[in-house]
Parts: C-alpha cells; sequence; structure tokens
C-alpha cells in the first residue's frame, strides 16, 4: 500500500482519490482488514480503557479527598448505587454486572452484537459505580467495552457474522491488556476463558491488539507497573508446602465466595422486578457502612494490594480485609452494581496470602520469605479458583513480578486452589452467573467438539407445543396424528420439558385418561428441579455427538432446540432418525465407530 | 500453516466504500481525540497526585524534625508510593526509617534508589550511616567513598566536604591513623577556607598522628583569630603528642582562660601540668631529679606491666618480658644513691620502656590523668 510517487505534488483531489483506492484495496483484502482493525481496534479500546481509568480515579479523588470526613464513606457508595442503580434499569439494561459473561454471550448467542448503547452505559456507571466506592473492578468491564468497541466498529463496516464474533476477543484482549497491563495474560485470558480455546484460529490479530493497547498504555500513563514487587525468592524447598498450603486456604476461600456471590444473586433476582433500580443500593450501603470502619474495603484496592505485597502485613488486619472484601464484594455484584470480580478476586488472594505468609514466617522465620511474596502469589491462587483460568493466572502473575522463580511456587499454589474449586464449585462463576440470568453459555467440555457436525444440520421444525393443561387422553389422539415419540409440552412463558407418547398412553391404559400433561412431566421429575431449567434441551450450536449422549441419558429419542438466550424459547427439534440421516446412515447399526466412541 | 490473522469470512463487507473509509476516519479523528483527552487527564492526575505527595513528604519531614519518626515513616512511605521516582522522598522515607530504628527497612529503600542510581551521593551518604548503625563500618567506608564521588543536587563541594568530614570523624573513632591520614591530606588542598573547618581540620590531624600538619594549620588560624581557644588547645594538644608539654602547658592555658567553661581544656591543662611533673628528659632538672622521675616511671610501668600479665597470656608476649619484669623490680629495690648517675637513669628508662611496650594496647591504663601522662611519655621515649 505504498503510497504512489505520481501522488506526491499533485493537489487535494489526487491524494483523496488515491486514498479512496487504497481503501477500497484494504476492503478487498480480508487479511488487511484483520490487520488493520487489530492494530486500530488495539488503539482505540487502549485509549479508551486508559481514559475510564482515569476518569474513575479522579471521581473517586475528589469523593474522598485526603482527610474528608468519615460520612462520606457511607453516602458516596450509597448515593452512587443509587444513581448507577438507575441508569442502569432505565437506560442501560445489559450494562449491568461484570461484562465477562455478557462478552462471551455476544459471541456464542447474539452473532457477536454489542450495542453502542451498552458500550456508552458500562462507560458511564461503570466510572460511577467504582470511583464512588463499590468494591467490584474495572477489568470485566473493561473488557465488555472493548467487545462492545469492537463489535460496533466491525458492524459498521458491515463485516459478516463471523467476523463480528472473531473481533470481538480482539477488542477484550486489548482492554484487559490496557487495564491490567499485561498484554500476554490478556492474550491467555481472551483464548482461555473469552473464547474457551486457545488454538482458535485468531491469535495473530488478539495478539496484535492487546500489544497496540499495552503500547498505548505506556504512552500515556508512563511505564509504572501496576504492583510494585520486591524481588522474592524461594528461601527453602519446604516453603513449597507452604504454598500448599495457601492453595487449599485460596481454594477453600475462593469457593467461600463463589457460592456466596451466587447465592446472594439468586435471593436478589427473585425480588420483584420493580425493585430492580433500588437493588444497588443495598450493595452500596454494604460497603458504605463497612468502609466507615475499614476504609481499605471501598473501591478496587489496588493501594492496599500494592503496600501488601511490598510487605507492609498486619496480620489481624489482612485477615479482616480479606473477610470484608469477600461479604461487600458479593453483595455488591449481587445487588446489580456495574464492575466486576476480576480485580476483588486479587484483592482477596493477596489478603489470603499475605495472612498465610504472615502466620508461616512468625512460625518459620528462617525457612520462610515475607509475607509479601505469598500475597503475590495469593493474587494467582484465587484468581485461579475464582476464576478458572489457572494457565491466564500463572502468567498474569509472571508478568506482574516478571520473576521466574515464583513460578513454581505459583503453579503449585494455583494447581490446589483449582482442583478444590473444581471439586466443590462445579460450576465455574461467569457460566453460573449466565445460567443466572437464563444464558446457556458452551462449557468447557463442548468446546473440543467445535467445528464437528453441529444440531443445527438435523434440526426440523417443532410440532405445535401442547398445553400442560391438556388431560392425557386428549393428547394421545393428538399424538397419533404425528410421527414424534416425544411431544413438546409450553405454557405462554415457553417449553416446560417434553412428553414421551409412550407415558402418555401408558398412563391412559393404567385409567389416568383425565391427568394433565403437567402432571405427567412432574411425575417424571426428580424432586427440586426447576424444570424450567432441567429439561432435556440441546443447542443449535452443540455437536450432534452430545445430542445423541443426551438422548441415552433421558431415555428420549426427541430432543426440544431452545436459544441459549432464553431456554424456554423452542427453535425446533432433533430427533434419533434425523441425527443418523446427517451423519449419513440409515440407522444405529451403522453408526461410524468415532460417533460411538464420542458417546462413550 | 494457515495466517494467524486470516478471519472466517463469509463475504466482502456489506458497507459501501464510502462508509468503509468514513468509518476508518472516524476511528481515526475518535483516536486522536481520546490520546488528546487522555493526556489531558494523565496530567492533571499526575499534578495532583504530585501536590499530594509533595504535601505528605513535607509533613513526613515536620514530623521527623519533631522527632516522631513513626508517623514520619508512615507519611513519607505514602508519598513514595504515589510518587515512586522521587529519589528524595525515597530518602526521607530511608532516614525516617533509620530514626524510627528500623535501618532494614532503611537499606530496603535504599537498595531500591542505588539499584537505579548507584552513583547517587546522598544515597550513598544515608546508606553509608545505615550500615555504621548495622555495625558495618568496613562496608560503611565504601559508601561515603562512592558518596565523596558521587553526583551531588546543589551545593556539591559542600555536600562533598561534609561527607569527608563524616568520613573523618568515623575514622577517628573506628579506623586506623593511617586511613584517617589518607582521607585528611586530601581534604588539605580542597578545604574552604574557613576557620572553623581549617581549625577541625588542624585538629584532625593531630588525632591522625601527624601533630606538626595540625600545628601549622591551627598557627594559621591563630593568625587570623588570634583568640580563638578551640586553636590554643589544639596546638596544646599537639604540643602534649610532640612532647613539648612546657609549650602545651602554655597553650592549654591560654586556652583555659579563653574558654573558662571548656572543660576538655582543663582537663588538657592538668595533664600537661603532670606530664611536667612526671617527664624525665625535661630539660633542666638535675640528675637527681631525672633519676626520681625514672625510678617513677619504671615503677609505674610494672604495674601496668603486672595488672595486664593475664591479657599478655593470651596475646602470646614476648618471653624476654618476665626477665625485665623481674630486672625491674631489682632496681626499683635498690635505693638511689648519690653516686648513681645517668647510666643508672638510662637503665631504668630502657627498663620502663620494654615494659610498656610489653603490654598490649587496649591494656594501658588511660583512667587517672597520670595514666595519660605516663603514656604520654613513653610516647615521647619512643620517638
Amino acid at each position: 500500500m505504498a503510497i504512489d510517487a505520481t501522488v506526491l505534488g499533485r493537489g487535494p483531489a489526487a491524494w483523496m482519490a488515491r486514498i479512496a483506492e487504497l481503501m477500497e484495496d484494504l476492503r478487498r483484502r480480508e487479511d488487511r482488514i484483520a490487520l488493520a482493525l487489530s492494530l486500530l481496534i488495539g488503539a482505540l479500546v487502549g485509549l479508551v480503557v486508559v481514559a475510564f481509568i482515569l476518569l474513575t480515579g479522579r471521581l473517586a479523588a475528589h469523593l474522598y479527598p485526603a482527610g474528608g470526613a468519615g460520612w462520606r464513606r457511607i453516602l458516596a457508595p450509597t448515593l452512587g448505587a443509587l444513581l448507577t442503580g438507575y441508569l442502569l434499569f432505565r437506560f442501560f439494561p445489559d450494562a449491568r454486572g461484570s461484562g465477562i459473561p455478557q462478552t462471551r454471550a455476544a459471541i456464542f448467542i447474539y452473532d457477536g452484537r454489542i450495542t453502542l448503547r451498552t458500550v456508552v452505559g458500562k462507560f458511564v456507571c461503570c466510572s460511577l459505580s467504582l470511583g464512588s466506592g463499590i468494591a467490584l473492578g474495572r477489568e470485566g468491564p473493561s473488557v465488555h467495552i472493548g467487545s462492545g468497541i469492537a463489535s460496533v466498529v466491525a458492524r459498521r463496516l458491515g463485516l459478516s457474522r463471523a467476523q463480528v464474533r472473531w473481533l470481538i476477543p480482539v477488542g477484550a484482549s486489548a482492554a484487559l491488556a490496557a487495564a491490567f497491563n499485561t498484554p500476554i495474560a490478556a492474550v491467555l485470558f481472551s483464548l482461555e476463558e473469552i473464547m474457551g480455546d486457545l488454538h482458535a484460529p485468531i491469535l495473530g490479530s488478539v495478539v496484535l491488539s492487546s500489544t497496540t493497547s499495552w503500547m498505548v498504555l505506556h504512552l500515556v500513563l508512563g511505564d509504572e507497573p501496576l504492583f510494585h514487587v520486591a524481588g522474592y525468592h524461594l528461601v527453602s524447598p519446604a516453603e513449597l508446602l507452604v504454598y500448599a498450603a495457601l492453595g487449599i486456604v485460596g481454594g477453600l476461600g475462593s469457593v467461600a465466595f463463589v457460592k456466596l456471590l451466587l447465592g446472594l444473586r439468586r435471593r436478589f433476582l427473585q425480588l420483584p422486578r420493580s425493585t430492580l433500580w433500588v437493588q444497588p443500593v443495598a450493595g452500596g450501603l454494604v460497603v458504605g457502612l463497612l468502609g466507615y470502619f475499614v476504609p481499605q474495603v471501598l473501591g478496587v484496592g489496588y493501594d492496599q494490594v500494592d503496600r501488601v505485597l511490598s510487605g507492609d502485613v498486619i496480620l489481624g488486619m489482612v485477615i479482616l480485609l480479606a473477610v470484608l472484601k469477600i461479604v461487600a464484594t458479593a453483595v455488591c455484584y449481587a445487588s446489580g452494581n456495574a464492575g466486576g470480580i476480576f480485580g476483588p478476586s486479587m484483592f482477596i488472594g493477596a489478603m489470603m496470602g499475605a495472612a498465610v505468609g504472615r502466620v508461616a514466617h512468625l512460625a518459620l522465620p528462617t525457612m520462610t520469605a515475607g509475607a509479601g511474596a505469598y500475597a503475590l502469589v495469593g493474587m494467582g491462587t484465587a484468581f485461579a479458583g475464582i476464576i478458572r483460568t489457572p494457565l491466564t493466572s500463572v502468567i498474569m502473575i509472571f508478568e506482574v513480578t516478571r520473576d521466574y522463580t515464583i513460578i513454581v511456587p505459583l503453579m503449585i499454589s494455583n494447581l490446589i486452589a483449582f482442583y478444590i474449586s473444581q471439586k466443590l464449585q462445579r460450576e465455574p462463576i461467569y457460566e453460573a452467573l449466565a445460567h443466572q440470568d437464563g444464558l446457556h453459555l458452551p462449557t468447557g467440555a463442548f468446546r473440543p467438539h467445535a467445528g464437528r457436525l453441529r444440531v443445527n444440520r438435523a434440526i426440523r421444525e417443532a410440532p405445535e407445543p401442547l398445553p400442560p393443561a391438556l388431560a392425557a387422553h386428549h393428547a394421545l389422539d393428538r399424538m397419533k396424528d404425528g410421527t414424534l415419540t416425544s411431544w413438546p409440552v409450553a405454557d405462554s412463558d415457553g417449553l416446560l420439558g417434553m412428553v414421551r407418547t409412550a407415558d402418555v398412553a401408558a398412563a391412559v391404559g393404567a385409567g389416568r385418561g383425565g391427568a394433565t400433561l403437567g402432571e405427567l412431566l412432574r411425575d417424571g421429575e426428580s424432586a427440586g428441579h426447576d424444570a424450567s431449567l432441567h429439561f432435556a434441551h440441546v443447542h443449535g450450536d452443540q455437536p450432534l455427538g452430545q445430542a445423541l449422549a443426551r438422548m441415552g441419558e433421558a431415555h428420549h429419542t426427541v430432543l426440544p432446540v431452545v436459544s441459549r438466550a432464553n431456554v424456554r424459547l423452542l427453535l425446533g427439534v432433533v430427533t434419533l432418525p434425523d441425527i443418523l440421516a446427517a451423519y449419513g446412515v440409515a440407522s444405529a447399526d451403522e453408526l461410524p465407530t468415532a460417533v460411538l466412541r464420542d458417546h462413550e | 500453516m494457515s495466517d494467524p490473522t486470516r478471519m472466517d469470512v463469509e463475504s466482502l463487507p456489506a458497507a459501501s466504500a464510502t462508509v468503509f473509509v468514513a468509518t476508518f476516519a472516524a476511528i481515526a479523528v475518535a483516536i486522536v481525540v481520546l490520546l488528546l483527552v487522555d493526556e489531558w487527564l494523565a496530567r492533571l492526575d499526575r499534578d495532583e497526585s504530585r501536590a499530594h505527595a509533595a504535601n505528605l513528604y513535607a509533613d513526613g519531614q515536620r514530623l521527623l524534625a519533631a522527632q516522631r519518626p513513626h508517623d514520619a515513616s508512615d507519611r513519607l512511605a505514602s508519598a513514595v508510593a504515589i510518587d515512586r521516582t522521587n529519589v528524595v522522598y525515597q530518602l526521607g522515607l530511608a532516614e525516617a526509617s533509620l530514626a524510627d530504628g528500623r535501618p532494614a527497612d532503611a537499606e530496603t529503600t535504599l537498595k531500591a534508589v542505588l539499584d537505579r542510581s548507584e552513583t547517587d551521593g546522598a544515597a550513598n551518604l544515608l546508606m553509608a550511616r545505615v550500615l555504621v548503625r548495622e555495625g558495618r563500618v568496613d562496608d560503611a567506608k565504601s559508601f561515603y567513598h562512592r558518596s565523596v564521588y558521587g553526583q551531588w543536587h546543589g551545593d556539591s563541594a559542600g555536600q562533598r566536604m561534609r561527607t569527608r568530614f563524616e568520613l573523618i570523624d568515623l575514622l577517628a573513632r573506628h579506623g586506623t591513623r593511617q586511613e584517617l591520614l589518607a582521607e585528611l591530606l586530601p581534604l588539605e588542598e580542597v578545604a574552604p577556607d574557613s576557620i572553623g573547618l581549617r581549625r577541625k581540620l588542624g585538629r584532625l590531624f593531630i588525632d591522625a598522628g601527624s601533630p606538626a600538619r595540625g600545628v601549622a594549620i591551627l598557627e594559621q588560624v591563630l593568625r587570623r583569630s588570634p583568640n580563638d581557644a578551640a586553636a590554643y588547645a589544639g596546638l596544646g594538644e599537639a604540643a602534649l603528642v610532640l612532647g613539648n608539654y612546657q609549650t602545651a602547658r602554655a597553650d592549654l592555658a591560654i586556652a583555659a582562660r579563653l574558654a573558662p567553661g571548656d572543660r576538655v581544656a582543663a582537663q588538657q591543662l592538668a595533664l600537661a601540668d603532670t606530664a611536667l611533673a612526671l617527664d624525665p628528659l625535661r630539660r633542666g632538672i638535675g640528675r637527681r631529679a631525672r633519676l626520681e622521675r625514672a625510678r617513677t616511671l619504671l615503677n609505674r610501668s610494672l604495674d601496668v606491666h603486672t595488672a595486664c600479665v593475664p591479657a599478655m597470656a593470651t596475646t602470646a608476649a614476648p618471653p624476654y618480658t618476665d626477665g625485665a619484669a623481674d630486672s625491674a623490680r631489682r632496681a626499683l629495690a635498690r635505693p638511689i644513691a648519690p653516686s648513681d648517675g645517668e647510666r643508672r637513669a638510662d637503665g631504668m628508662l630502657s627498663l620502663a620502656t620494654a615494659l610498656w611496650n610489653s603490654v598490649p594496647v587496649a591494656c594501658r591504663p588511660t583512667r587517672t590523668v597520670t595514666d595519660r601522662a605516663v603514656a604520654l611519655i613513653h610516647a615521647k621515649l619512643a620517638t
């Protein structure tokens, strides 16, 4: 795309024509579009995130001046939560919460669509919320903002849906690189958590945008690292046992935090929708009251993390801060404030690590490093336990410290925390949050199958759903008209489940022809399950092998295909013969060996 | 291998070329505007942070001056946390930590400064002080030297001079005379022409075992400031070291008269008097008096030797000293006869010198004026 020498010396019209020609050339070359957009999105997102960080900091500095009165610490977060609660309810409903599950939903459900309104809302609401002292983080919102900018730009350029989807992690990595000053970890996080695939073919674009954004951050804010860490080293091999203990503490602390957050959020979601705008005030008030007595609980708290990392540790205080931050962040997030849990995870981890390190150093002063080293490893440990991205957490701490010697203790501690967290809290936090919002995002188990035959290849139009109040003998009459072995049952809110023709016939045969389909469905459910979430179903982007496995588990040969955004929205059905036809075989006897192996 | 930047393209972008150009132009404009806004915000942020850090630093310095080093180090740590590149804040924090009795923390802070700027004069000086506090005098000396030859901001000559004098004071307390002299000699040429400094320098030369240089400098001082009691005291001390007890007495008497409250000068005057009374080499005394003084000195030296026998056992004293002690006892047992001449006096002085030299320096008493006078006379005899 070198500028033609003949253009030099000509007038503006010639220049404009040449630029238009270059742009047209760019438009026709997908590799160049990818390259140009990676760089531009990296720079743009980097600048927006830097503005977000600076504005949040300035707002906080004005709301909490040095030597300010204690009442400010109660009033500011409460009023901040009230204002953002209203803005979120009235203008920016999609800007609530962290932003990571929303970003993943944009990729896997909404064809990469994140609106400009959401981006603006996230920026404004999170600035207000975090600046006022709400105990949430800026990284998740930054990821949502970055992804949103990438989405807006891509859609504005008229790129295909697939291209728009691919650009979401490009924006996400740029945002994280600027927000956390760790470009490599940003790339890994985008691939490991956002995409769920470390081998995604967009690696080059993600790296480019992350690097560009990081350079912008350093251009504007200088070379100051986010945390100032002294050079730590392993004092004795026996110290690895203490790091293992930190992994256990970190794992249990992470599970406590996740369970508390999810439990509280479930309760808030059960409140009437009309209270949605005022719910964040609960978070603001709690953090304000805690902050009145312990100001370090307010806000992201990276200053406190920095002090702890430099070894400024008082045992009682770090234990108190870990507990209070778990409570404050859980309440703030669950009540619907805007902000993420990425930063608070680091804070909680640093405090837990400092506490373990301090105790170890008091007990074994000659065999252990200072508490700061443990605080550092604790950050990664909590991240691995809460966010469940062990690789990202190791690289992130490595990037923060630039010290190779910390890697081994970090890996030991992280893996133990990750294992404990996985055992005690099966669903990762972002997937659980999405589930609470009715979004069924693809899980890790799904990802290796991506690229194989999908359910969409075998989907067929669903029959007219039967109402739950329909009596069994009437239902049987309707079922006889069709060829399906199971039928969807739905009320005005959507799908309730699938009822087998054989079960209905058996009920009629047993003299229960008057029983309703709703009653028959309930008979088939295990006690305590929420029918709206737990009936057997598949999504269109899931592999056909998974649909077969699910048919086996549910003893149905017909499964409903439902939306990821709303599990009760019936999109069609998939049947066993259709699946076999999609594989190119006529019956189960002829199934390819590979398919059968998948099911085992 | 596939191109890593390749995207899954289904078709060409749907937007027209115009929209395409307009979008890229809008992005470019947005980048420029955001860059300006960010720079402005960052500058505001930096300015406010620096002002806040400066206030914290001023607070810390005030608290340090008010002897509240703990509170001071808290403020200064906050200032450093805000502006980590500011060496002045870091040095203030190190100073406060040292004053707060936490030399290890001060050392950590200073190491960080010296990692970035190993030639910083002030940082090296503080590190030297920290090491002195930790009892690592030899390590401290090298940091003093780095400080002397390091970079200083403003009044570098004065700072270097003060650092040299601090090192010299340290050497006067902990170093050897050669080290002290090695520091003083270059200083004689470069020290500013201030009476106070020259006076101090003169006295240091005397301490370093170069009394002639000290006398020359102090005489220059007296030519400019004839009533300088400290200079007279210095001259008196130099004369004591040189064995000119009469001169010493005269100078110290003037010093005591000019500064009646100077207890040190008064003590030195008493020392000169005692030395004069004990000195067997003093001119004008008769043969008998010389014999008496030699006998007194031998008696005193034998006492010191006897008292120091246990200490000498551990320091492997020369075997002949036992014989010298016996000879001394025999010489002292024999009364002075009118016929005794210079030879007997010289013999007693030789024995006294042998006994004195056999005693370790650390064991030689200095508690009383007489003890110190004996030591002075032995030093004179050694020359």
